[in-house]
């Protein structure tokens, strides 16, 4: 806390000595990039007309797609919670180049063009694939159905779960774990009783942020999953069917859901950490 | 059979670590090598050395988190090499106290005890031992230094452990906390008949907690022996410089009485102990630099006077006390009480006599590998 003042108190002080610079080095560029980011979002919103945004919003392919969009990114954020967790845990404790290599492959799909990552898949978990060949007895296809595109969102969102995940995990003291396993705790005792209580809200974080970048993700879906329409491919087919009106009153409605949901999300992350901090 | 005996122990890390810092062990693939000692019931052994020796890896293999590559760990007649941290029955402590920020007290110290109806007591047990009843509710963040190492300590305490590892738990501390907090702990640590081995850079801690003393250089062992004879008859220079001694090489020695030599130094000869392992064409001087007697020398000093000349290149204040730089051909310092030096007069330049007494002067065999 006394740490946190006196770092106020240096801030307030080369503020005003260094005030014409802090403007054009920090607050400009700030600025701007927050108009950058805001201007485009604040114009759509602002070109809709009631009417225009109420009739979209009452088109049923409208509505399944927006709901088909939030439930598999929901789904996604939760298999990517499920599975990437572990592989953070052991990234965060691990030591050597092993390590390291396998941390720039989960950084891979970012670098991906994601019509490409959606093509990979499809030779995966496409009707010939490895996997989908394997899995399509069974009843489970992923070419064209929901499974598809929580895996196409899974490929290209996964990298912020585990990337989230490894730096709460990476914030715990190795010394707990040690005087936990003293105390008479198994590593995966310790896994439970410290780790995950002490790095969860980077595990949360993750979540939130892969279920967001999931939620807006259209390359690989197309390629994987064309039927059934989320969201963002909806919009494209409004798109070219009616031009940017009705595209543009969906891509509203889909930004009003996606909003308020990775605000709730964010804001549990947020709240309940303050709430549980001592 | 001791309570405690490390027979032969070696740790490496094959291919690990940045090379460089002068590691040495850690060149030949080792961080320990062939550690052996034994604790009996009660007692507390003192690890001292410099950082990066191995103290933290001894304490933390004996814990269990290193394997060992060579020799056997055995606790209460059992060997316990290779069994996991869970099951070995240590109480760690480090100088970070690592309690669990998420957890109260009460739960920090509950944390190693089973769900039972004993649980409570045992947790307000512990915490009375340190005195540290009126925390129970409290979270860790809000603690003081201080505070926060009693409730590790009684964290540790719940469980009971057969063996007690400190990690410098009090070199984190405030002086005046620490020297109160060093008290408690030996008190509470023999009214226990507690066992613990016990890691600091603190020589007033290792004199005060230590029924015996390792000193540790490079991963090995230099010498292991009760505090005051670590303290008073170092096994080679590099342990008498690390005790706080000063050095020095003799320009020449010869045979004097039996247990004795003769060192000539700065125009003198002083009679000198010598120390176990000290031969005379290599041995170095060690000594204390408060056991030197320091006499002016005046011109009309006859010339057969005993002690070595020296020469005053500085006076400097070392808290309560005056330090006298020295050179006899060799460099040294002296340590004199304020009134004494006032009565000296003495000011850079000027020739004193530098005599002591010949139990307080120890040859001692070079460093091994010529290094200090």
């Amino acid at each position: 806390m006394a740490g946190a003042v006196a770092a106020g108190g240096r801030q307030a002080v080369a503020g005003r000595r260094f005030g014409g610079l802090a403007f054009v080095f920090l607050w400009l560029p700030a600025g701007l990039l927050l108009g950058f980011i805001l201007l485009p979002l604040l114009r759509t919103a602002a070109a809709q007309s009631w009417g225009g945004l109420s009739s979209v919003a009452a088109m049923s392919d409208v509505q399944a797609a927006i709901w088909l969009s939030v439930e598999c990114a929901a789904i996604t954020a939760l298999a990517a919670a499920v599975l990437g967790t572990p592989l953070a845990y052991l990234l965060a404790r691990g030591q050597g180049p092993g390590y390291r290599l396998v941390e720039a492959l989960v950084d891979l799909p970012l670098a991906v063009p994601h019509t490409v990552a959606g093509i990979a898949l499809l030779f995966v978990f496409g009707r010939d694939g490895l996997v989908g060949s394997l899995l399509a007895p069974l009843g489970l296809q992923f070419w064209g159905t929901a499974a598809g595109i929580v895996i196409a969102m899974l490929f290209v969102s996964v990298p912020y779960m585990v990337n989230s995940a490894q730096l709460g995990f990476a914030g715990v003291d190795p010394r707990l774990e040690k005087v936990a396993r003293t105390l008479g705790a198994t590593p995966l005792q310790v896994l439970g009783r410290v780790d995950l209580p002490l790095a969860w809200r980077g595990v949360l974080t993750g979540a939130v942020l892969t279920y967001a970048r999931a939620i807006s993700e259209i390359g690989s879906v197309m390629v994987l999953a064309y039927y059934p329409m989320t969201a963002p491919v909806k919009i494209y087919e409004l798109y070219l069917e009616t031009g940017l009106g009705q595209a543009s009153a969906m891509a509203v409605l889909l930004l009003l859901v996606t909003l308020s949901t990775f605000l709730v999300m964010r804001g549990l992350v947020h709240g309940t950490w303050r709430a549980g901090a001592p | 059979m001791s309570y405690l005996d490390l027979r032969g122990l070696a740790v490496g890390f094959p291919a690990a670590g940045p090379r460089g810092r002068g590691a040495r062990a850690r060149e030949r693939g080792f961080s320990l090598r062939d550690v052996s000692f034994s604790i009996e019931q009660g007692q507390t052994l003192v690890l001292l050395g410099p950082s990066g020796a191995g103290k933290s890896v001894l304490l933390e293999t004996l814990a269990g988190f290193h394997r060992a590559r060579a020799g056997q760990i055995w606790l209460c007649g059992r060997d316990i090499t290779f069994l996991p941290p869970e099951e070995r029955g240590m109480g760690l402590m480090f100088q970070d106290y690592a309690l669990f920020p998420h957890l109260t007290v009460e739960a920090n110290v509950a944390f190693g005890l089973r769900r039972s109806a004993g649980r409570e007591r045992r947790v307000d047990e512990a915490l009375g031992l340190v005195g540290a009843r009126h925390l129970v509710g409290r979270r860790p963040a809000t603690l003081s230094g201080g505070e926060k190492q009693r409730v590790a300590l009684a964290r540790a305490l719940a469980v009971e452990p057969r063996l007690f590892l400190f990690d410098e738990p009090l070199s984190a501390l405030d002086a005046t906390t620490r020297e109160g907090l060093r008290e408690e702990l030996r008190g509470l640590l023999r009214s226990l008949n507690a066992t613990s081995i016990y890691v600091t850079h603190d020589h007033v801690e290792a004199l005060a907690l230590g029924d015996a003393i390792a000193v540790i250089r490079d991963g090995a062992i230099q010498q292991l022996g009760p505090p005051h004879q670590v303290f008073a008859r170092p096994a080679d220079a590099w342990v008498a410089a690390f005790v706080g001694m000063q050095v020095i090489c003799p320009e020449a020695l010869l045979p004097g009485g039996p247990g004795r030599a003769l060192v000539r130094l700065g125009d003198g000869t002083l009679e000198a102990t010598c120390g176990a392992g000290a031969d005379l064409a290599t041995a170095w001087l060690a000594f204390r630099p408060e056991d030197l007697r320091i006499e002016r020398l005046a011109a009309a000093d006859r010339p057969d006077h005993g002690g070595a000349r020296a020469t005053v290149e500085a006076i400097l204040p070392v808290g309560p006390l005056q330090r006298l730089d020295l050179c006899a051909g060799a460099r040294f310092s002296a340590l004199l009480g304020r009134r004494e030096c006032r009565l000296l007069g003495l000011s850079p330049g000027d020739r004193v006599a530098v005599s002591a007494d010949p139990d307080d002067l120890l040859l001692v065999p070079p460093a091994p590998e010529g290094r200090y």
